[in-house]
C-alpha cells in the first residue's frame, strides 16, 4: 500500500505530446479510475507508472520512492491487462505463481511459500477449484480472476487495471465491476484503473481523474463531477446520460438578459443571468442536466423548437435526442412516444441548475455567493 | 470520394460498406454486427445514423447484433435467440416488462433481474426465506394454475425499494454502492442471495447499513421449475 505522486510528467511519441504534464496525488488504498476518450493519454500515463513507458519528464512516486527511472519489476506494482496476458501454456496455478520464479526481484520464495500464496490468492479471487486447469479452458471472467490474482500475488504497493471489464458482456461486466470493487476493499491495495465507461468509472472510482489531450481536466468524486463539472467537456463526457451543452447567444434588452437558443429566445433567470453578468454579444456554453429538460407545447411559453435526431429505449424510458445549432440535446420521459427521425417536438429547459462556461477558458463560471 | 478504403478511418469504412450495400436498392437489408468493432462512441453515433437511414428508405432491415443496448436504440422489433432457439420477438419494452422465460428476462436489462427462489404457502401465496411476498391477482391465478413447487420469483432492480429494516421485510446489508449519475446501484446481501437494486441518487444507503427490501407488485416475474414465466408464457407477444 502506498500513496502515488506524480509531478509534471511529461511524455512525448515522435511529434505527439501524450502527456502534456501531470500532476496527480493518489491517496493511500484509494481506487481511483483514469478516465477519458481514447487518445486522451490514459493508457500512457499507466504505462508510465508501470514502466512499461519511460517519462520524458517529470517525477513518478509511490510511497517514499521515486520510481520513474526503475526497471517495471524494481517498482514494486501489480499489472492487469484488458486481453488477460495469460501464459497458455500454463495451467491456473503456474500463472499464479509465475510472479513468484521471476529471477530478477530481490525477494525469492521458496517452494513452501508459493504454495501457500497461491492457495490464498486462489482462495480470495474464489478460484481454488481451477487451479489445476489451463488457462484455456477457462470463461471471460474466470481468466480476469486469474488475471488479478497474477497481480496481486507479489502484495504490490499498488495495482495497475487496464480496462479490465470493458470487454465483457453487460452482465458479466455488472457481476466483474462488483467483485472487483469488493476485492480491492479486502486487500486495501492503491488502484488505478484505466476506462473509456464513464459509467464503470463512477461505479468504481473513490476518485476519477478526467484526462483530455494529455491534461487532467478535473480529479474528483463522481458526485461532484455530475453535480460540479470543471468545464464544457466534463459536463457533457460524465452522466446518465449526461448534461445536454448547448450554444447559446446572449442579448441585452434593457436590464434583461435574453438567451437565444435555436429560434427562440429564453429569459434565464436569475441565477444564470447573475453568472453570465460581463458578458455581452457573444456566445456562451450552457450545460443542462437531462432532468431539466422536457417536452412541451408549441404554445408554452419559454419552448424551443426543434426536431428529433434519435430516439431509443433505456430501461422504461424513452431517450430523444434533438439537434439545436449542432449540438446534441439529450432528454428522458416516461411518456410512450412513438417518434419518428425528423419529427418536430417542442422541448423547455428550466435554466435553475444550468451551469455556464467561460468562453476563454472553457472553464466554469462560479458566482461570488455559493 | 477518390479516397483509398485504407485511408479510411473506422467510421468512414462503415459507412462505405453500408453504402456499398444500399446501392442497388435492395428489397431487404442484412447487417451483421455493423458496429462491434467500432469504439464506443462511434457506436452510439453509427447506430443513430443507420436508424435515420432506415427510416427515410424504408427498407426493410434485419440487423444481428449481441448487444442489447444497440437493439433497444435501433429496432422496431426484437428477436431474442439462444441455442438455435427463437426465444421471443417483441419491442424493447414487450421484453423488458413481459419476458416470457428466464432466459429473456435475465438477457434483458441492465443490470439483470434479480431471481429469488420462492416457496409455495398456499395456492395462490409465496414467500422468500419464510417472508411473504405480496402479489397482484394476475399473479395469484398463475400461481393457482400451476401445481408446480421450484419456483423462483423475478423482479428488475429498479422494482425493489428500500425501506427501514422490519421483521415481515426481507432485509439486507449494503455491501456496495456504485454511483451512476441520477441513479446509484445499490448491492445488497440478504438471505436469500445477492440482490441489486436501483435507487436514485439522493436515496443512496451507506455502505454497511441494513435495509429492508419492497417488491412493486406489479413488477414481479415467476417462472416455473422450467424457467417459463408463469405469467407471460401463454399470451404471444404484441410485436
Amino acid at each position: 500500500m502506498a500513496e502515488v505522486r506524480l509531478n509534471g510528467v511529461r511524455k512525448r511519441f515522435g511529434p505527439i505530446e501524450a502527456l502534456r504534464g501531470i500532476d496527480l496525488v493518489i491517496p493511500d488504498g484509494a481506487y481511483v479510475c483514469l478516465l477519458g476518450p481514447s487518445g486522451c493519454g490514459k493508457t500512457t500515463l499507466l504505462r508510465c507508472l508501470a514502466g512499461l513507458e519511460i517519462v520524458d519528464a517529470g517525477e513518478i512516486r509511490i510511497g517514499s520512492r521515486s520510481v520513474e527511472a526503475l526497471e517495471p519489476f524494481a517498482r514494486n506494482i501489480g499489472l492487469a491487462f484488458q486481453n488477460y496476458a495469460l501464459y497458455p501454456h500454463l495451467d491456473v496455478r503456474g500463472n499464479l505463481a509465475f510472479p513468484l520464479h521471476a529471477p530478477r526481484h530481490r525477494t525469492q520464495f521458496d517452494n513452501k511459500e508459493i504454495e501457500q500464496r497461491v492457495s490464498s490468492i486462489a482462495a480470495l479471487l474464489q478460484i481454488e477449484g481451477l487451479l489445476d486447469k489451463p488457462v484455456v479452458a477457462l470463461s471471460g471472467g474466470q481468466k480476469q480472476r486469474v488475471a488479478l490474482g497474477r497481480a496481486l500475488i507479489r502484495n504490490p504497493a499498488v495495482l495497475l487495471l487496464d480496462e479490465p471489464v470493458t470487454h465483457l458482456d453487460a452482465r458479466l461486466q455488472h457481476e466483474m465491476r462488483v467483485e472487483l470493487k469488493l476485492l480491492q476493499r479486502r486487500v486495501g491495495t492503491t488502484t488505478i484503473h484505466v476506462t473509456h465507461d464513464q459509467l464503470e468509472a463512477q461505479a468504481l472510482g473513490d476518485l476519477i481523474v478526467i484526462m483530455r489531450d494529455g491534461l487532467i481536466e478535473q480529479v474528483g468524486a463522481a458526485e461532484e463531477l455530475c453535480r460540479r463539472p470543471a468545464t464544457s467537456f466534463v459536463a457533457s463526457f460524465v452522466g446518465d446520460p449526461p448534461m445536454s451543452v448547448l450554444r447559446v447567444g446572449l442579448k441585452r434588452e434593457a436590464d434583461t438578459l435574453l438567451l437565444l437558443v435555436g429560434a427562440a429566445q429564453l429569459r434565464p433567470g436569475e441565477r444564470l443571468t447573475r453568472l453570465l453578468d460581463g458578458f455581452h454579444d457573444q456566445n456562451v456554453e450552457i450545460a443542462l442536466p437531462a432532468n431539466d429538460i422536457s417536452l412541451g407545447n408549441a404554445d408554452d411559453e419559454q419552448t424551443i423548437p426543434a426536431r428529433v435526431q434519435a430516439h431509443e429505449w433505456v430501461g422504461r424510458e424513452l431517450q430523444i435526442v434533438v439537434a439545436l445549432d449542432g449540438s446534441p440535446i439529450r432528454l428522458r420521459t416516461q411518456q410512450r412516444l412513438a417518434l419518428r427521425i425528423g419529427d418536430e417536438v417542442t422541448i423547455r429547459a428550466n435554466f435553475e441548475r444550468a451551469q455556464a462556461f467561460d468562453p476563454k477558458t472553457g472553464r466554469t463560471l462560479r458566482s461570488s455567493i455559493v | 470520394m477518390g479516397r483509398r478504403p485504407s485511408r479510411l478511418s473506422g467510421g468512414e469504412k462503415q459507412r462505405v460498406g453500408i453504402g456499398r450495400a444500399l446501392v442497388r436498392e435492395p428489397a431487404m437489408f442484412l447487417m451483421d454486427e455493423p458496429l462491434g468493432h467500432l469504439e464506443a462512441y462511434l457506436r452510439v453515433e453509427l447506430r443513430a445514423e443507420i436508424r435515420r437511414l432506415q427510416e427515410r428508405l424504408g427498407i426493410t432491415t434485419i440487423y444481428v447484433t449481441h448487444d442489447q443496448e444497440e437493439a433497444a436504440a435501433i429496432a422496431d422489433r426484437i428477436v431474442v435467440m439462444s441455442a438455435g432457439r427463437l426465444q421471443q420477438i417483441g419491442s424493447f419494452l414487450d421484453l423488458f416488462d413481459r419476458p416470457v422465460n428466464r432466459f429473456v428476462a435475465e438477457f434483458v436489462g441492465e443490470p439483470p433481474m434479480v431471481f429469488l427462489p420462492v416457496d409455495r404457502t398456499g395456492v395462490d401465496s409465496i414467500a422468500v426465506k419464510g417472508i411473504q411476498i405480496p402479489v397482484s391477482e394476475p399473479l395469484r391465478a398463475a400461481l393457482r394454475a400451476t401445481k408446480d413447487s421450484e419456483l423462483v420469483l423475478g423482479v428488475r432492480p429498479n422494482d425493489i425499494s428500500l425501506v427501514t429494516p422490519a421483521a415481515g421485510h426481507l432485509n439486507g446489508k449494503v455491501i456496495l454502492v456504485q454511483p451512476q449519475g441520477d441513479h446509484a446501484i445499490v448491492v445488497l446481501r440478504t438471505p436469500a442471495g445477492t440482490v441489486t437494486v436501483i435507487v436514485p441518487s439522493d436515496q443512496r444507503p451507506e455502505a454497511g447499513a441494513t435495509v429492508g427490501l419492497t417488491f412493486a407488485g406489479e413488477g414481479l416475474h415467476l417462472f416455473d421449475s422450467a424457467a417459463k414465466s408463469l405469467l407471460y408464457n401463454r399470451e404471444e407477444s404484441s410485436g
